[in-house]
């Protein structure tokens, strides 16, 4: 079932007016009722995958208690993370790997035909997984207890808003809010619904609209010009942008209604100063995961330079497989490590962590400067993540330089006339809420008339101008 | 709650209201190119406008014509009147089942047909409905019950933005009457449309395969029809008009259309197509037959299905 979608509209509706009129003094037949519920949005997409989903809960559910209670607390946090990562492996990498080998060793002049399954990759599997790993994680260094209820567990796990694409949940942050008796609260209500018409227009407006133009780009991109190739690579950073983070922003803004608290995944990483700073600002969730499951135990930035460079290229690399079995996530991953190794040597990596233009409207024409150099070190990256395969990529941006820079009319087909200003729309309405949250910035908006003229816009532009093909959101593949 | 709730409603009713009245400025202020899903096409390909206010005048024909482009661009009402036979044209662009299950409902008490010759392009029965939803809310005299319907079936932004806005023009109409020649589109009585160029332009060009799959909402309507028909004891004839061979041979399961057409109970089904006649010449670009084409197609046709004008 997609957020944008008139199944997902019925359904949240029915469930929100279940939840508070009929479960609201029941704690147990909220959680109860959220599970099911989850259950059924997850099997909406193919029944067959909520037994997966099922088996994942149950394992990391008995190996908490496991890890908590037996005395061999570390065979049974790798018993769990093996566990997790063979799932992955089945379903997201094996046939990956079996690729790699077949190529690896036509190379020194053999050849094999290893066995490849013909699976369908289930929808959120890295992310539910991750969750999984987080709670081990979390139990086996005593920073949270096992949850003994197994409801109250799975519902952590399988809560419909974040079960496909994130945020990537931590125990300590959520599961306490899923024991915790949750009231109606009036403020939070207006805000999850805020949240969720800015992720609508993000996705249904801005993502889905620029989708078919990259499509068109990267399906024929040795016939595009140059300048139609930089358009490709800059609209599908923004494609990428508000899809993920529009799915984000109804997921926070969902959870919202139902009473919960979710992670902050972006926070307007295009205007950083620096690639570290975009890491702090894109994906929080997953960047989150990996310093603290995979950077510190590794030893993090603690145990001399090499290491700390050694550490850094890991965790990137890792970041980029787990979005996906190709290898330009990879080179994705590498790149941006590369992108952040000046300033982990120069000890600039924290340089840019506080508010962004604080006190101005404009930044200062370094501040400028400093983020136009950032996005187009992005857009780069960008190309990688897009393209069907490592020399497709280098063929893309080549063409780029080698291409007639205009053709004709052919960027035209590109350039819808509403396409620029939508996105200004976007960057406007970022930029002004970019050191706080965009439901708060509409607090900001003291006059009410103004207010929900600003959300009849909104709404306005999506209904005008969105795109309405029930198309999937990206990171729905990982 | 009740709060929220109230002011939930209140502001989705108020909503409602000042969006159609903004839609409605916003149409009438901005160039079309900003209308990306408002796509009002009064009088534009197709002559449907004055076909629609022709079949209004409309009474008593042997056979009944219906379906996309391939229908007012391939039954020319001028051949079938020199076998004896009186044809009245109501295709319109890109017409599904949806869309002509509305047009039969409207007209055919009106019309009253002997014989109704469906054209069964295999994409009107995949496609949503919308493009030929938006031709008929925009070309439609008044805005009905029907089209409404219509609206909800197909069940899409476009559609519902176009029909709100049609149905504001339809009460501030200003006649504009559509010309008769059009490009080098010529409207001809009986609801045809000319057209004047005879070399395929599209000869050459590749067809990406196209693969048919049948659309449950487009099934359904087809059924209605077939229902509808048989009631009012008039002959179904679903036929496929030729169109051009490159693009026939792209659709990689066409025989699967066959095979569920020819199974239909209550309707005749005819494929134009595996003639090996129409060659590319006989056609005006990828899809549409062209004068030439329209002669020999016709000819052939009224030969099989109403041999010596025998309907």
């Amino acid at each position: 079932m997609l957020f944008n979608s008139i199944e997902f509209f019925i359904f949240l509706v029915l469930v929100y007016a279940i939840y508070w009129f009929a479960f609201s003094k029941n704690l147990k037949l909220q959680n109860t009722f959220l599970l099911v519920v989850s259950y059924i949005f997850y099997g909406w997409w193919d029944w067959r995958f909520v037994f997966l989903l099922m088996l994942s809960t149950i394992i990391d559910y008995t190996f908490g208690i496991l890890i908590h209670t037996k005395k061999n607390k570390k065979l049974y946090l790798w018993l769990s993370i093996f566990n997790n990562l063979a799932v992955l492996g089945v379903f997201k990498y094996y046939n990956f790997f079996a690729h790699s080998f077949q190529d690896m060793v036509a190379n020194i002049g053999f050849h094999v035909d290893p066995y490849f399954l013909a699976i369908v990759l289930p929808v959120g599997i890295s992310f539910y997984t991750f969750h999984g790993m987080s709670y081990v994680f979390d139990i086996c260094r005593e920073r949270s207890v096992p949850e003994r209820n197994f409801v109250d567990y799975s519902l952590f796990v399988c809560f419909f808003p974040l079960l496909v694409a994130g945020p990537i949940e931590r125990a300590s942050h959520l599961l306490p809010q899923v024991v915790k008796k949750r009231n109606f609260d009036y403020k939070q209500s207006v805000h999850g619904l805020r949240l969720m018409l800015w992720g609508m227009f993000k996705k249904v407006v801005i993502a889905d609209g620029l989708a078919p133009s990259v499509n068109s780009i990267y399906a024929d991109y040795s016939h595009m010009s140059g300048l139609s190739l930089l358009i490709g690579a800059f609209y599908f950073a923004f494609q990428i942008y508000a899809d993920f983070s529009g799915y984000s922003d109804i997921a926070r803004g969902t959870a919202k209604l139902f009473g919960f608290e979710l992670l902050i995944n972006f926070r307007f990483p295009y205007f950083s100063r620096d690639i570290a700073e975009f890491w702090r600002r894109w994906h929080i969730s997953l960047s989150s995961w990996f310093r603290d499951y995979l950077y510190i135990p590794l030893g993090g930035s603690k145990n001399g330079l090499a290491k700390s460079v050694r550490n850094t290229f890991i965790i990137f690399i890792v970041s980029g497989f787990w979005h996906g079995a190709n290898w330009t996530f990879i080179i994705w991953g590498a790149l941006h490590a590369l992108y952040f190794l000046p300033l982990l040597l120069g000890n600039k990596n924290r340089r840019n962590t506080g508010e962004i233009a604080p006190g101005r409207f404009l930044p200062g024409i370094r501040e400028g400067f400093q983020m136009l150099l950032t996005f187009g070190m992005v857009c780069l990256a960008w190309i990688f993540f897009r393209a069907a395969n490592f020399s497709e990529a280098i063929h893309y941006i080549s063409s780029i330089f080698t291409n007639k820079f205009r053709s004709g009319m052919e960027v035209k087909q590109f350039i819808a006339p509403y396409v620029f200003p939508v996105i200004g729309f976007m960057l406007l309405i970022e930029w002004l809420s970019r050191n706080s949250d965009v439901d708060a910035f509409f607090d900001t908006i003291s006059n009410k008339t103004l207010r929900y003229s600003t959300y009849f816009l909104i709404f306005f532009i999506i209904l005008m101008f969105g795109s309405f093909q029930k198309a999937s959101f990206i990171y729905f593949q990982f | 709650m009740k709060k929220f709730l109230l002011k939930a409603v209140s502001f989705f009713a108020i909503f409602i209201i000042a969006y159609v009245v903004c839609l409605f400025c916003f149409c009438n202020i901005m160039p079309k190119k900003l209308q990306k899903n408002v796509l009002y096409l009064k009088n534009s390909t197709g002559h449907l406008s004055t076909r629609l206010a022709e079949a209004d005048t409309c009474s008593q024909v042997d056979v009944l014509a219906l379906g996309s482009s391939h229908t007012y661009r391939g039954f020319d009402p001028r051949i079938f009147r020199r076998h004896g036979i009186s044809l009245f044209n109501l295709g319109s662009s890109a017409q599904s089942p949806i869309q002509t299950e509305y047009l039969v409902k409207k007209y055919i008490d009106k019309i009253h047909p002997r014989v109704v010759v469906f054209d069964m392009y295999y994409t009107i029965l995949q496609c949503d409905g919308t493009e030929s939803a938006l031709d008929l809310f925009s070309n439609s005299p008044g805005i009905d019950k029907g089209l409404f319907e219509m609206a909800l079936k197909v069940n899409t932004i476009p559609a519902y933005n176009t029909f709100v806005y049609s149905w504001f023009k339809t009460l501030n109409r200003q006649n504009i009457k559509e010309p008769a020649i059009k490009n080098n589109d010529t409207y001809i009585p009986g609801g045809f449309v000319e057209r004047t160029i005879n070399n395929n332009q599209y000869h050459g060009q590749h067809i990406a395969p196209a693969h048919f799959e049948i659309n449950e909402l487009q099934l359904k309507s087809l059924q209605n029809i077939v229902k509808i028909l048989k009631e009012k004891n008039i002959r179904l004839i679903l036929v496929q008009t030729p169109y051009a061979p490159d693009s026939y041979r792209s659709v990689v399961n066409r025989d699967s259309l066959d095979r569920y057409l020819s199974s239909l109970k209550d309707a005749e089904y005819y494929n134009f197509n595996d003639t090996n006649i129409f060659k590319n010449d006989y056609f005006f670009d990828f899809s549409h037959l062209n004068s030439k084409g329209v002669e020999v197609y016709d000819s052939i046709l009224i030969n099989k299905l109403f041999p010596g004008g025998h309907l």
